[in-house]
């Protein structure tokens, strides 16, 4: 077996070099999935950082990024493959034309595949990243699909043949428990859980992220934003909604979140009124709180 | 720790796994050999990092986290001195729960009822009269074996939930033509259209918005009746849920509280108009109230017809419903409206499990 990373140790300073900040936690499973060549299912409140780990994964490696974005209705021809059936069809009446017979394994040969991400990423000839974002939001049977790819690492297409891996992908599914997935997905994985960072790592994937920032600043919006997740809101802030608020406060020239311009820029941070009309309400307790 | 070939950890790890087991989590052989692999690749790794990796490999939810450590504490870093803590037992039918919940409601029924005697306000409310008996203790005091059983019917209820047939879900006859299909057809012709191919039409998954009282009357329910919610809410394409109450209450996923008091008309009415909110056909409404209002009946009623027209079917969880007592001295059961599907009693376990037959899809559960 041959280890893309040589340790948790090795991926936690790889995606660091991408800006990628992760916790030992993390390191160890993911660092497993890719030794052990078994997919990694990370679960986890939106916005923080399970897309981005795929992208940073993938930088790291300098592998091609084949992302699989799920949604209801998605179904084997837009995640796995598909036939070109216009250009089937053409090929068909340009025999006729011609007079000439057509061979039906001509019909269903490469010329005519559609490679959607899963067969892309495994058909790859070297190892890639295949992101399998946001699951859950997919049908139950779809994930039946996708067993035999993530299983076996093939698929199975009954006009052309199986398509094997040569180099298994880097898979990485998320999903945010909308709904559950299925058990024999599960089994198939390796698990992990991204919850809202800490303080220390806030500040740390802040100052990482954007390296003109102030590093007070990103410590102040760290112990601010501790306090906002504990405040009763509708979505509570992730960390992309961190590093957003973050550029907008850089943006407006606020070196300090006591500025005026600071209550501003609260639509970077919360995506709600209710939520912006609460952290208005609590503004000068959250300012004095994080001082 | 750790050190050597993993496989001679095997009969340690095969011990582990059984542990784990043993405390209510679900794990495979298969599983158990990719703990083992681990070891091997690890060698030699402070116990964290250790406790970390086997977590990511034996567990599938976030939610076992905590067993799990629990486990891995008592197994690998304190052996001897908690040989004796028992686990909990393996025997999770909801039958054997309903049996420990019920012992444990005994033990702590003593606390409710000192709890419920403080509560001046919902008595007042509601009319001495109106109070009803004490409710049964089945669900008080629940354990972590009681929250897993209750997640496990909740998962086989809404995954029958999920695929029902609702009041609004019925067969529309609409048709679509399945254009790859057709062209398959064509093609195996020799490219010749001989006719087109109807689609099957899709069938959308289902929401759910859980409208969850939590006030007072409901304090020894809510828990074991928002984790069969949030064990439900799992089966379905996406979940809302509400509690109201007058003072907010933990729910088991994002929730919010509204209103206020137990004036479930109101605080439904300010929670339809809330902007936002996706209501229709394809969303199932479950109220998880035990019908006590001290509001207008014609504002319920009203905002009762408008969620039952809004969704695809309304269901009513009521842990009192069919309480040998209750209704003969409660001011009126309120989800006695036409506008609700169907009401399912939830006193216990046993008549959760009941009641769930009676909503469609479900014969065979």
């Amino acid at each position: 077996m041959s280890a893309v990373f040589d340790s948790p140790d090795t991926l936690t300073q790889a995606l660091a070099g991408t800006g990628y900040i992760v916790d030992d936690e993390l390191a160890t499973a993911v660092y497993l999935a890719a030794t052990l060549a078994r997919p990694i299912l990370i679960e986890g409140p939106a916005g923080v950082g399970k897309t981005a780990i795929a992208a940073a994964i993938s930088q790291a490696l300098d592998a091609p990024l084949h992302r699989l974005q799920c949604y209801e209705g998605l179904d084997a021809g837009h995640a796995l493959y598909d036939w070109d059936y216009p250009r089937q069809f053409m090929a068909i009446r340009l025999a006729e034309a011609g007079h000439a017979g057509i061979d039906e394994n001509t019909l269903y040969s490469d010329r005519y595949l559609l490679q959607r991400p899963v067969l892309a990423a495994l058909a790859s000839d070297r190892r890639a990243v295949l992101l399998i974002d946001e699951l859950d939001r997919a049908d139950e049977a779809f994930e039946a699909l996708l067993l035999e790819a993530l299983a076996d690492w093939q698929i199975s297409i009954p006009e052309y043949g199986t398509v094997r891996a040569a180099t298994p992908p880097i898979v990485i599914v998320t999903g945010n428990r909308s709904r559950e997935l299925s058990d024999a997905l599960r089994r198939r994985c390796l698990y992990a859980w991204i919850d809202y960072p800490s303080l220390a790592h806030e500040a740390r994937v802040l100052k990482a992220r954007l390296p003109e920032i102030d590093a007070a600043l990103a410590e102040r919006i760290s112990r601010f934003l501790a306090r906002v997740r504990g405040l009763d809101l509708v979505k509570q802030p992730g960390l992309s909604e961190s590093l957003d608020w973050a550029r907008a406060l850089i943006t407006v020239g606020a070196s300090d979140l006591a500025n005026e311009r600071v209550p501003t820029t609260l639509a970077a941070l919360v995506k709600d009124p209710t939520d912006i009309q609460a952290l208005r309400r609590y503004w000068h307790e959250l300012i004095d709180e994080s001082a | 720790m750790f050190s050597g070939p993993g496989w001679q950890m095997a009969p340690a790890m095969a011990a582990f796994v059984q542990r784990l087991r043993a405390a209510g989590l679900d794990i495979g052989s298969g599983e158990a050999r990719d703990a083992l692999h681990v070891l091997e690749i690890l060698g030699v790794q402070p116990v964290a990092r250790v406790q970390t990796a086997l977590a990511a490999v034996l567990l599938r939810r976030a939610g076992d986290r905590a067993t799990f450590d629990a486990v891995f504490q008592r197994f690998w870093i304190q052996p001897i001195a908690d040989a004796a803590v028992e686990l909990a037992p393996e025997d999770d039918t909801p039958t054997a729960t309903t049996r420990r919940a019920t012992g444990a409601g005994v033990r702590a029924a003593g606390a409710t009822r000192a709890v419920r005697a403080h509560d001046s306000r919902e008595q007042e409310a509601r009319g001495s009269a109106a109070r009803g008996p004490e409710p049964a203790a089945d669900y008080a005091g629940l354990s972590a074996a009681d929250r897993a059983a209750t997640r496990v019917l909740a998962r086989r209820a809404g995954q029958r939930l999920a695929r029902a047939r609702h009041r609004r879900l019925q067969t529309r006859g609409q048709q679509t033509i399945d254009w790859p299909a057709t062209l398959r057809a064509s093609l195996r012709c020799g490219g010749e259209l001989s006719g087109l191919v109807q689609a099957r039409a899709a069938r959308r998954r289902l929401r759910l918005f859980v409208f969850a009282d939590v006030s007072h009357s409901m304090r020894q329910y809510s828990a074991l009746a928002l984790a069969f919610v949030d064990g439900l809410a799992r089966c379905f394409h996406g979940v809302d849920i509400v509690t109201f109450a007058d003072r907010a209450a933990e729910t088991g996923r994002a929730g919010h509280a509204t209103g206020g008091g137990t004036r479930i008309g109101a605080s439904l009415v300010e929670t339809l108009a809330r902007p936002g909110r996706v209501i229709d056909r394809h969303t199932i409404a479950l109220i998880v109230s035990d019908g006590w209002d001290a509001g207008d009946d014609a504002v319920r009623e009203a905002a009762l017809g408008q969620l039952a027209r809004r969704s695809g079917a309304l269901y009513w969880l009521d842990p009192l419903a069919e309480h040998p007592d209750y209704f003969a001295s409660a001011a009126g059961p309120q989800h006695q409206s036409p506008h609700v599907d169907r009401v399912v009693a939830a006193r216990s376990l046993a008549s959760l499990e009941a009641g769930i037959r009676r909503l469609p899809g479900f014969p065979g559960l």
